[in-house]
């Protein structure tokens, strides 16, 4: 089992062949990421799967929700948060990809997970409009390989329900119960 | 206003209690939760105004007999009887008890062989009397013409919130200078979003008139119909802010599109600012959301959503009431879109992590 600890969850995966704080800032680690780019926070590896994780951990999600606007200039800037994440997570990814594929670690089909906390509704509209944009699948006819073949973006609750062998819990919830 | 319910061993509840916000109430839940039933026994207990106003002195036999036909109108349970209302498997009385804000209360019991509520307790009951409303899930001004006097003489299978609402939508309009500023204000944005208003000629005929045209109530958008009817209630006065019962209102969304869908929920914040307090039960997450992106607890807005579900080890229904919209656990409406991220996740990840 591997376990990773990133932005305050701990994550426990039974079946990984590997799994680190891909965007390791440590110099002293082996897995320090040291490029001027951008990168997930969490890269894991199965036997058929890479899967990138990243995670966003808010309080208020009401910045985000563009429909939600009451007015004018709400709506332009929940909108320009709503895009400022979308594209946050987006080049996250691509950059993740390129860093990957210097590694020659681009072999197996690449899933991509949000864990975001927000409310499913939300993560749903997050989840579309990341998976037009990523792109998720053959962007072209010219493409011979995929660059993500699935993106998902789900809560903490969704996640462990949906990945029974990759259980996260909050630090202070952990730390706790081991006090 | 009403603060507190308490339904024991009654239709699908076996033991629970739930305290109102004294503004808006949202109640949520599964199909076979019991929405419709919580609404209606509340409905039920605040109901007798017009029997005190026709007689102030009201025995307590006559108002048990009052309150057992409305209970039995608003359930229809088999064979008209109360003990087909009694929670199913218990042995113990059914009770139905209810405070209100002056401290006022009622109970009432009935066993599985009463013909008769029981009255427990009615500790000022009396004083209490504000008349409040209930809105059913279907809209009437479609079948109104004529209902009162149909339902009046046979047994039609609709409850007495049918009755109760086509009446009220029938009384006349109050005088302009009576109109509450904000039932004026809501009215106007009613007509401006329609495009004309609901005119009632009584007898239940009910027309559409915009600035040119008469139409047919039957030939507008349902959602029309739907906001038509607040637009009525306020225009009768049945519903003024302050002054009136609470308003119950069953599954308002339904055929709204989204722009009225997000006027409704400014009219009843507006009203519920002026005093007005609201109970009512949705499935719809546009509903819901609304309500927790326009509520200004600044302008005193108090919003209170209540989730009712089955309690997986005991099968019982209960309440989780919350003011907190991240907090309503459980919630079904966002877990249905919990349940395509599934589905996605499951087409496309097949077996990993599992």
């Amino acid at each position: 089992m591997k376990v990773v600890v990133a932005d305050g969850f701990e994550f426990r995966f039974m079946d990984a062949l590997d799994a680190f704080v891909f965007d390791e800032t440590d110099r002293t680690k082996p897995t320090f990421h040291g490029a001027p780019m951008k990168g997930v926070d969490i890269v894991a590896e199965f036997d058929d799967a890479y899967v990138y994780i990243e995670l966003k951990d808010y309080d208020d999600s009401s910045i985000y929700d563009v429909p939600g606007a009451l007015t004018d200039d709400d709506r332009r800037s929940r909108q320009a948060c709503f895009k400022w994440l979308k594209n946050y997570l987006k080049y996250k990814f691509r950059d993740s990809f390129l860093y990957r594929y210097a590694e020659q670690k681009v072999d197996k089909p690449v899933h991509y997970v949000c864990m975001i906390t927000f409310d499913n509704a939300l993560n749903s509209r997050m989840q579309k409009a990341l998976k037009q944009e990523l792109p998720v699948g053959k962007a072209s006819s010219r493409w011979v390989h995929t660059l993500a073949k699935s993106c998902h973006v789900v809560n903490m609750d969704k996640w462990n329900e949906n990945f029974p062998k990759w259980p996260v819990s909050r630090l202070s919830f952990v730390a706790a119960k081991g006090a | 206003m009403i603060e507190h319910l308490a339904l024991k061993n009654f239709a699908a509840f076996k033991s629970l209690s739930i305290d109102f916000s004294p503004g808006i109430n949202v109640i949520i839940g599964e199909n076979s939760t019991g929405k419709t039933h919580l609404l209606k026994a509340a409905y039920c207990l605040c109901t007798e105004a017009p029997l005190f106003k026709k007689k102030p002195d009201t025995s307590d036999d006559e108002l048990e007999a009052a309150l057992t036909t409305k209970l039995l109108r608003l359930f229809l349970p088999l064979d008209d009887k109360l003990g087909k209302m009694h929670h199913q498997g218990a042995t113990e009385q059914a009770s139905l008890s209810a405070r209100f804000s002056q401290s006022q209360n009622i109970a009432l019991t009935f066993s599985k062989n009463s013909k008769m509520l029981v009255l427990q307790n009615r500790g000022n009951y009396q004083p209490y009397l504000a008349e409040s409303v209930f809105i059913p899930t279907k809209e009437v001004l479609s079948f109104m013409k004529g209902f009162n006097s149909l339902y009046e003489k046979y047994e039609l299978s609709f409850d007495q919130t049918y009755q109760d609402i086509c009446f009220l939508l029938d009384l006349p309009a109050v005088r302009k200078e009576t109109l509450h500023e904000k039932s004026d204000w809501a009215m106007k944005e009613i007509k401006g979003i329609c495009g004309g208003r609901f005119i009632f000629y009584g007898g239940g005929k009910v027309t559409f008139k915009t600035e040119h045209t008469e139409y047919s109530a039957n030939s507008m958008a349902e959602g029309f119909r739907k906001v038509g009817t607040l637009s009525r209630l306020l225009e009768t006065g049945v519903i003024k802010p302050g002054v009136s019962g609470p308003l119950f209102w069953d599954e308002p969304e339904s055929n709204l599109n989204p722009k009225l869908m997000k006027l409704l929920v400014q009219i009843l914040l507006e009203l519920s600012r002026h005093g007005q307090q609201i109970i009512l039960t949705t499935h719809d997450y546009v509903l819901l959301k609304w309500f927790d992106l326009l509520m200004d607890t600044g302008k005193g807005d108090h919003l209170r959503f209540h989730s009712l579900y089955h309690n997986p080890v005991s099968s019982e229904v209960k309440v989780f009431s919350t003011e907190d919209y991240l907090k309503i656990t459980p919630n079904p409406i966002d877990e249905a879109f919990g349940f395509l991220i599934n589905q996605e996740i499951e087409n496309d990840m097949g077996g990993l992590g599992k």
